[in-house]
């Protein structure tokens, strides 16, 4: 029985560390250094057999390593706190900015706290020592990035006329029924399951495929919107990025060479791929543009050419002499560009005092744009957020609630079992084929095919209590408070319909609502399908 | 006020777990728990989310009183809970698996030794390694043709019922 300590330990007595950091010194003991394993094979499962004489392309030592990446760190830190503080940067940013932030960075830490341990499932599954050095690196980029992530909020927080939100989202998040989303896909997905399978969720999906349209775009949106401060910190991390999806590249080459192991590797990037895309696609592009009032470049473009141009053709397709193809949900993923972010928009707006944040629905400016750049947007989505508005969406005291507007209207919404985010199938235009199924009593949604299959194929792999089953039976403004959803004065919500300092609303006016927390798949009809 | 991370489920569910005595109850409790609420082939989700929790704090007591039994520290690395050959044991698990190649037949495997073996039933040296095993066979079963078969053909497998509103 292999245990890793031993083998660390056992490692380190035969190559003692070095006696001084002299960089020659460290440079000649990380080359001697080997990962001296008596038996070979880690802790995990996997279905693949690891080629023990892979190399690491990226071959940085930890001298150079430790030498930049502290240069990145003090003039990241050093722009933040002299520069941008001088500069009042935190007030400069467009509310509507500095309010999705809130959001986004609280979400991505969870991506990089996730990939550490991504990063350290791969070091225990890899037997080439040069390997295991490459995605040791990594677990000290992705550390540093958790603290950067959660940097930008505890910034935020410091410096934004708003701070509610900056300060306490990983309390509220956890009844945000977007949340369990980011959890599926960089939780789950980087660190749960074969380590290859992680790998290509990780390195090989969100880092080399959508890493460029998130970070690289996110920092575009957000120096347009005023925000000096997430570019300064994106952009310094999406710096380690290249060495992660060099990773991603080697965990691929690693096992290509091995007939058996080739086998599994297109089932694994067709699910990696679905998985990342059916939650970052939606969220990336709902937080870009509806979470700015001056737009950029129209996220269907931006995804077209850094995820299906780039990624898809260009990236992949240098596999393609070895037999890889992109994935056959690719098509489908491609429609779910145009109109998904628009989908998870809507039903954020609905559900908007569960997202901690305030929410403004898209004033004239920001409707010419989207019809301009997705025509066929005003008459699904403009028309709705017209007439919510005209039922005062935004007035604590009109008493009017989208949510119980969509139930008497119709329009049902459910949680999709695989990728946990919710939907309606009757105001989608993304790619949707909702089904509903039951299974040894328990019942479940689905928003499309491809995350059914991944259920049917995998049942306990996502095992999981939705927003409704968890809920049920709960009055919002007890949950929201139990949350931590109100503001220092105890009673403000910390989420809110509109963007002014006037007019804000409180538990009370939640309450009025009455609403209680149903479980649709419990209170509806259902009926078997004969 | 009520919160979600203290619930009169768990509190009950709590008095009964304090209550258990002897490392059979113990084992009788975690068992039954087991077959009634853990896993896909589980007999009710009555329990929701709170099943883990349940199911870590009945562990938890059960591991308690196991270390309470006078035992070495050399069996509590290598005998069953109840005084078994972990590594035997572990091992007879490891065998029915040889000859299975249907994924269905092969997932069920993986279900019944994780609620049979899971610590502190096993010890977890053995235990883990023993799942290692076994769940790296299953996902190679489960991912050859994987994104040939149809929904169809993958509902008909798992025998689900289609619904919709009347
Ligand atoms: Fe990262
Ligand atoms: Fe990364």
């Amino acid at each position: 029985m292999a245990s890793s300590n031993l083998a660390v330990k056992e490692a380190l007595k035969a190559n003692p560390v070095p006696s001084s950091v002299d960089p020659q010194e460290v440079h000649k003991w990380l080359q001697d250094f080997s990962w001296d394993f008596k038996a070979k094979g880690g802790k995990y499962p996997t279905k693949y057999n690891l080629d023990v004489n892979t190399r690491e392309q990226f071959k940085l030592t930890a001298k150079e390593y430790a030498r930049m990446e502290s240069i990145k760190e003090e003039r990241q830190y050093g722009t933040l706190l002299d520069g941008l503080d001088r500069l009042d940067a935190g007030n400069k940013v467009h509310p509507k900015w500095g309010e999705a932030m809130k959001v986004i960075s609280n979400f991505l830490e969870v991506g990089e706290y996730a990939a550490i341990a991504g990063s350290a499932l791969l070091w225990d599954a890899a037997q080439s020592p040069e390997q295991k050095n490459g995605y040791l690196a990594q677990v000290m980029d992705e550390v540093r990035h958790t603290n950067q992530t959660a940097y930008v909020n505890y910034y935020y927080g410091k410096h934004y006329y708003d701070p509610a939100g900056h300060t306490n989202m990983r309390q509220f998040r956890s009844v945000n029924p977007l949340y369990p989303g980011v959890r599926r896909a960089f939780g789950d997905g980087f660190l749960a399951g074969d380590a290859v399978e992680s790998s290509i969720n990780l390195q090989v999906v969100a880092e080399a495929c959508f890493t460029n349209p998130l970070i690289v775009s996110l920092t575009e949106w957000a120096a347009a919107n005023g925000d000096e401060i997430t570019p300064t910190v994106y952009l310094s991390i999406e710096t380690d990025e290249l060495r992660h999806m060099a990773n991603g590249y080697q965990t691929l080459v690693s096992v290509m060479t091995d007939p058996e192991s080739f086998k599994y590797l297109q089932t694994d990037l067709d699910n990696a791929f679905w998985t990342q895309h059916k939650y970052l696609t939606p969220f990336v592009g709902f937080g870009l543009e509806y979470g700015s009032k001056y737009k950029v470049e129209p996220w269907v473009k931006s995804w077209n050419r850094w995820v299906y141009e780039d990624w898809a053709g260009i990236w992949l397709g240098r596999l393609q002499k070895f037999g890889i193809k992109s994935p056959k949900c690719l098509a489908d993923a491609k429609k779910d560009a145009m109109w998904a972010h628009h989908d998870l928009a809507l039903l954020a707006a609905a559900l908007w005092p569960l997202t901690g944040i305030r929410m403004e629905l898209p004033d004239e400016e920001a409707m010419n744009w989207f019809e301009a750049n997705y025509p066929g947007w005003y008459d699904h989505y403009g028309k709705i957020y017209n007439e919510w508005k005209s039922l005062g969406f935004e007035d604590p005291k009109a008493g009017f609630c989208p949510l119980v507007w969509m139930m008497q209207n119709g329009h049902g919404i459910f949680i999709d079992h695989t990728s946990t985010l919710p939907f309606c199938p009757t105001l989608s235009k993304s790619a949707s084929n909702p089904s509903f199924l039951e299974m040894n009593g328990k019942r479940f949604a689905f928003s499309e095919g491809h995350g059914e299959r991944q259920w049917l194929q995998e049942p306990e792999r996502y095992e999981f209590q939705n927003f409704f089953e968890q809920y049920e039976g709960w009055e919002l403004s007890e949950l929201v408070k139990a949350a931590g959803g109100v503001r220092s004065d105890g009673k403000t919500l910390l989420s809110q319909p509109h963007l002014r300092s006037t007019d804000m609303w409180t538990l009370e006016d939640l309450k009025r609502l009455n609403i209680v927390i149903p479980d649709p798949m419990k209170i509806m009809n259902w009926q078997p399908v004969h | 006020m009520a919160n979600w991370y203290n619930t009169e489920t768990r509190d009950e569910w709590q008095d009964q777990i304090n209550s258990l005595r002897s490392v059979s109850a113990g084992v009788e409790c975690l068992q039954s728990f087991r077959a009634d609420h853990t896993g896909p082939d589980r007999k009710t989700y009555d329990l929701k989310k709170e099943v883990t929790w349940i199911e870590s704090r009945i562990e938890m007591r059960l591991g308690q009183l196991h270390s309470e039994e006078l035992i070495s520290d050399e069996d509590l690395l290598s005998k069953t809970i109840d005084g078994k050959c972990a590594k035997e044991v572990v091992g007879e698990w490891v065998k029915k698996a040889a000859d299975i190649d249907c994924k269905i037949k092969m997932e069920g495997l993986c279900i019944a030794y994780r609620k049979a073996c899971k610590p502190p039933m096993v010890p977890i040296n053995y235990f883990a390694a023993g799942e290692k095993i076994l769940i790296s066979k299953l996902m190679r079963l489960r991912a050859i043709g994987a994104l040939d078969q149809t929904v169809e053909e993958l509902r008909e497998m798992r025998g689900v019922t289609r619904l919709s509103v009347q």
